[in-house]
């Protein structure tokens, strides 16, 4: 089983509107100083996993997303379109995984402007996987 | 011609309303200590809430419709005391507004300090926290780690005042 921030990775490649690529403009785990304009996933403290009367892994993790932009409305707008591409999802399986549902907690919403006047956003993501 | 008239009808509904109060305060009551448990959780299970002069922290406040519970008048220091106190009146009251407009007993809880949800998204591992075991999503770690102890929160003080109803008194 992949860590989410994995699967969210190959989820959002596969929407190519979002022309996202993995190391290119899409990182897991640490912001990087270049490009300038990209997108990163972190991976979050979830809810308590269940216990199972068959002891099925069933897990409900987070995830963070931050999109860095240097244009407020640019990075807004991928930020939201990010947010319709994820929440909702339901009962899809990524690398042997189940998702059952992802949903947007809170977000998008303007983190701050870093100091390169960088405009960040952040999305939460709920998750229930197994 | 013979008819059936039931009586006492009133003192049943007078009764029933009058356990419906009990049940509605006794989950109140239930709901601020799940709220007092969040809060004493942000102290003692990571990540802790960030500490650099304290503000952050004495800026929580737990808001019902009967009154503040916690966070009353709190402390601020340094140059911004004055801006974060103000804020901090303003966000009790709106926290009361939003507590009164709801039928069902409600908790409002949270934090004041205008940079409160900067600290709690800026998950960026290069962050340096003075405190140790501090870090992002304080809150919302607590708040998700008590979600299995909810339930039993409320529903302890609902049989408690159950019991202490039968003795005849009061929570």
């Amino acid at each position: 089983m992949n860590i989410p921030s994995e699967d969210v990775r190959d989820m959002l490649e596969a929407e190519s509107s979002l022309g996202l690529i993995f190391a290119n403009n899409l990182f897991i785990g640490k912001e990087p100083t270049s490009p300038r304009d990209c997108v990163t996933i972190y991976d979050m403290v979830g809810y308590p996993s269940p216990l199972t009367l068959d002891n099925q892994l069933y897990q409900k993790p987070s995830v963070q997303i931050r999109v860095r932009n240097e244009k407020y409305l640019t990075g807004m707008e991928l930020a939201q379109n990010i947010m319709l591409s994820l929440h909702g999802r339901a009962g899809e399986t990524w690398n042997g995984t189940l998702y059952t549902v992802i949903y947007c907690s809170s977000g998008p919403a303007l983190l701050d402007w870093d100091d390169n006047k960088n405009a960040r956003f952040f999305i939460n993501f709920e998750i229930q996987r197994r | 011609m013979a008819g059936i008239r039931i009586q006492g009808m009133t003192q049943v509904l007078m009764n029933l309303n009058r356990e419906l109060d009990r049940i509605k305060y006794a989950s109140l009551s239930g709901l601020i200590k799940y709220a007092v448990n969040v809060r004493r959780d942000m102290d003692k299970s990571p990540p802790l809430i960030p500490v650099d002069l304290g503000n952050l922290r004495s800026s929580f406040y737990i808001v019902t419709k009967l009154g503040v519970k916690q966070g009353g008048q709190p402390r601020f220091r340094g140059d911004n005391s004055a801006e974060l106190s103000g804020d901090h009146a303003a966000a009790i009251a709106e926290a009361q507004g939003i507590a009164r407009g709801i039928y069902n007993p409600t908790v409002v809880m949270g934090f004041s300090a205008n940079y409160a949800l900067w600290v709690h998204e800026n998950v960026d591992p290069d962050t340096i926290w003075s405190r140790p075991g501090s870090g992002p999503k304080f809150f919302e770690t607590a708040l998700k780690n008590n979600v299995p102890n909810f339930i039993g929160t409320v529903g302890a003080e609902i049989i408690a005042s159950e019991y202490l109803a039968s003795k005849g008194k009061k929570l």
